[in-house]
């Protein structure tokens, strides 16, 4: 990311005086657009844009082979790239750094108790469960791209549907059978769950911010990202960025965080419950 | 354990989340003079016999067709295409503002949005000591001193090579290292060709229009004998209000971007002060419906 | 595991008795086409989303711009590359990226931007069949909004026999049936083809010509509609510009 020491240092004097090149102060967000049901031919599918960021998300239902140590469980992995058409050189999207940061955030979030009910993925116990395949596609970059993807994962989780499964118990002696029911009118959603969404927050100079631009992330010396879910509970932290940190203040900043984490939830949630017009890249 | 967040722990930790809405696209009428001058690339161009060929066209079997999405130019004979979008092609005394990507002997190559990288000799410089002072030893090994990678700097084309080569000069009091300010980048072929790239605004807040798009705000003034500029010099901070003015700039510069209008003093000013009558925030200015609303009062205004 | 279905059962069925396709269209008609050429806040050169019926890509361009030295081929000219993505089928990539950098070096004036270099990408938002030939359109409302000079802009559509008919603009269910597929590419003003790719083997040359023709016609159509919108972004620009007297 190019920027120079001169740009970064009147960054870091913006975030002391709470006032962020865009006039924002150093907790609010940037406007969350959200739609769901974009892609019909997937099982879920959900973009979410922040300022110039824009993720897409896929979701494919599949049913595989019951996993965990009793096979009590269904699976949810997640793989991630930058789109080529985010402008950004092939060096730098392909590198480990971005994609790694965004897949192994999400896996790792994900494979929390808390975070995923797998359990309830599973149809019939140590043979058939739910695979869920969760691919995310960053078509713009302009700061904040996990977060930014967490939103639009949990739209696509809580927006999958899956053909009607029925668990047919068998006679004496014989194994239980499931039956699929291919016909689209009986699809229905999959996930009650509460999946919980990354916030992260940035140190710039003394200050911490959530929702960094691009300059401000590069510009930054240490990047927390919390897993919060909807009760506002903290799912886990992940953290980037090459400087340490100081303990003071932290506490209030992760529970600045969180308390994000809580609006925004609500809030995807009111949209989702809108059932607004699918518009798609005619925005 | 389950913990009840209280939302109204702080005022400005706040964030709107909604869902995606349509964008207004203007009706267009394809029959107007203007719709009728309008090209598409591979479009062939009605011409009389005699004709010359201009920039953004080609002639094929004694036909001329348009290279590029423009306008059509015709002075006497000639006939050309003027692009509307495009890459900044630079001409010999713009102003522009780079980004050093490399920093070799005696030499700094600029990233200039260009279709090439722009290359500042350290024989183009101004150097302590005034201009006649010969370049030494020392200076070629201190070039890092006075500019490195990813720093800003405006200049001034002066030559263009054969090969599309862009050769700068800062061969002035203004030009030099930019510190201390905000860069807001825009599309180039917005940026009107005027004589004062350099002007202080209504607001006091000065800004250089680089030719290619790139436009540097600051509440001092961009004018530093080179010596000045040494890294280790305190440059004065901006105010708070002076960021506040800067970043109302930048976020009217932005929407003028994103709806495709001409930058300049005029136009900025007509966002600017539209948005403080309004009593807007400056962020709130970015929202896609704020922004709209905007443009149509400056519209109303009779400006454009 | 069962399955219960409502499978089309024995024979699929493309074309009905009423020689209409399954989504109600007849063979030669191509499927609805809208566009958005330079989506909001975008900070590449070009970009246009394009759907082709369910098929949706986005294409963005980025150049000319410098080549690094590090990247320097024996080439003058522009160094041009194409980087195609579907994550629904990543193999698709081998194969289309080379076909559609050679179509558009054909048509990009190369040799005006010498040591400069053009990167275009395709991300597949949702793939109803036909997927190169829409790239290959957003593709070419994207080089126009990147101002990249052209000789022309091409279009492109997929013809396939079935039951013995030419049927334009295949969707995902027609892809998979049998008998040959026709990927053609016209130049839009002097119909030259471009793109000429062929699945399998055909019966007869006159087969092919058969359908070269009928395939040619489907571009033609597509170009209306493209040329349309890319006409009407060059007006609203010139507009917003204030260019008249300018």
């Amino acid at each position: 990311m190019h920027i120079s020491s001169t740009e970064v240092d009147y960054i870091a004097l913006g975030a002391s005086s709470d006032f962020r090149a865009d006039g924002r102060h150093a907790f609010e967000f940037r406007d969350v657009i959200v739609e769901s049901h974009l892609v019909p031919s997937v099982s879920g599918s959900s973009r979410a844009q922040v300022g110039g960021t824009d993720v897409l998300v896929y979701v494919k239902a599949e049913l595989g082979p019951a996993q965990g140590k009793n096979g009590t469980e269904g699976v949810i992995t997640f793989t991630a790239h930058y789109s080529s058409v985010t402008g950004l050189d092939n060096e730098v999207r392909t590198s480990n750094m971005l994609n790694a940061e965004l897949e192994e955030s999400l896996n790792r979030l994900f494979s929390e108790k808390q975070a995923a009910n797998l359990e309830r993925l599973c149809l019939l116990e140590g043979r058939v469960a739910w695979t869920l395949l969760v691919d995310v596609t960053v078509l713009k970059a302009d700061g904040n791209v996990l977060d930014v993807a967490s939103f639009a994962v949990r739209n696509a989780l809580l927006s999958t549907l899956v053909p009607h499964v029925e668990v047919i118990r068998g006679e004496e002696g014989e194994a239980d059978e499931i039956e699929v029911d291919d016909e689209p009118a009986s699809r229905r959603l999959l996930l009650e769950g509460d999946p919980p969404v990354f916030i992260s927050v940035c140190l710039l100079g003394s200050k911490w911010m959530l929702d960094a631009s691009q300059d401000e992330e590069a510009s930054m010396t240490s990047k927390l990202s919390v897993g919060v879910n909807s009760s506002g509970k903290v799912c886990g932290i992940v953290k980037a960025g090459e400087g340490a940190l100081e303990w003071d203040g932290l506490g209030d900043t992760l529970k600045t965080a969180a308390n994000m984490g809580v609006k925004i939830i609500e809030g995807l949630r009111k949209v989702q419950a809108s059932r607004a017009e699918t518009v798609g890249f005619f925005a | 354990m389950n913990e009840m967040v209280d939302v109204e722990v702080d005022d400005h930790c706040t964030v709107v989340v909604r869902a995606a809405t349509r964008s207004r696209t203007e009706d267009v009428d394809r029959s107007s003079e203007l719709g009728q001058m309008c090209v598409v690339a591979g479009d062939q161009i009605h011409v009389e016999p005699g004709f010359v060929r201009g920039r953004g066209t080609l002639t094929e079997s004694g036909l001329l067709i348009a290279t590029v999405g423009g306008v059509v130019d015709r002075v006497n004979k000639l006939v050309s295409v003027r692009p509307l979008v495009s890459r900044y092609t630079p001409e010999i005394g713009d102003v522009v503002i780079g980004r050093v990507v490399e920093v070799s002997q005696n030499r700094w190559k600029l990233d200039v949005d260009a279709r090439q990288e722009a290359v500042l000799m350290l024989s183009a410089m101004n150097l302590p000591g005034g201009a006649q002072r010969r370049r030494t030893y020392e200076d070629e090994l201190n070039m890092r001193s006075l500019i490195k990678e990813e720093d800003l700097i405006s200049a001034e084309v002066q030559e263009l090579k054969q090969d599309g080569g862009i050769a700068l000069h800062t061969r002035s009091m203004k030009y030099g290292r930019l510190s201390e300010g905000q860069l807001v980048r825009v599309k180039s072929a917005l940026i009107k060709r005027q004589k004062k790239r350099f002007q202080m605004l209504p607001c006091e807040i000065h800004a250089i229009f680089g030719n290619n798009g790139y436009i540097w705000l600051s509440e001092e003034e961009p004018r530093k004998e080179l010596e000045e500029q040494g890294r280790n010099t305190e440059t004065p901070k901006t105010s708070l209000d002076g960021r506040r003015r800067i970043s109302r700039l930048r976020n009217s510069i932005l929407i003028l971007n994103e709806m495709s209008m001409t930058i300049h003093a005029q136009t900025i000013m007509d966002v600017y002060i539209t948005s403080e009558q309004a009593g807007l925030r400056e962020f709130e200015m970015l929202r896609q419906n704020v922004r709209e609303q905007l443009i149509e009062r400056v519209r109303n205004r009779g400006n454009f | 595991m069962k399955r219960k279905g409502y499978g089309r059962g024995g024979r699929n069925e493309y074309i009905s008795l009423d020689g209409l396709r399954v989504d109600g269209r007849r063979p030669e008609e191509v499927r609805h086409i809208a566009c958005r050429i330079g989506t909001p806040g975008n900070s590449v050169d070009g970009n246009a989303y394009f759907e082709q019926g369910n098929t949706r890509v986005l294409a963005t361009v980025v150049g000319p711009r410098d080549r690094k030295s590090s990247t320097h081929r024996n080439e003058e000219g522009m160094d041009l590359k194409c980087n195609y993505s579907n994550r629904q089928d990543r193999r698709s990539a081998r194969e289309f990226e080379p076909l559609l950098e050679n179509m558009f070096r054909s048509v990009i004036l190369v040799d005006q931007y010498p040591k400069s270099r053009l990167d275009i990408s395709v991300e597949v938002i949702q793939a109803d069949g036909s997927l190169l030939c829409a790239a290959v359109n957003a593709i070419s409302l994207a080089l126009l909004h990147a101002g990249v000079p052209m000789k022309d802009m091409i279009c492109a559509a997929t013809v396939g026999m079935i039951d013995g008919m030419c049927v334009i603009d295949l969707n995902g269910y027609e892809s998979s049936a049998d008998g040959p597929v026709l990927q053609i590419g016209v130049l839009a003003q002097t119909g030259s083809i471009s793109l000429l790719d062929i699945s399998t083997r055909l019966s007869s040359t006159s087969q092919l010509q058969e359908m070269v023709s009928a395939g040619t016609e489907g571009c033609k159509g597509i170009y209306a509609v493209v040329r349309s919108e890319a006409h009407d972004l060059i007006i609203r620009l010139a507009s917003s510009r204030g260019v008249l007297g300018a």
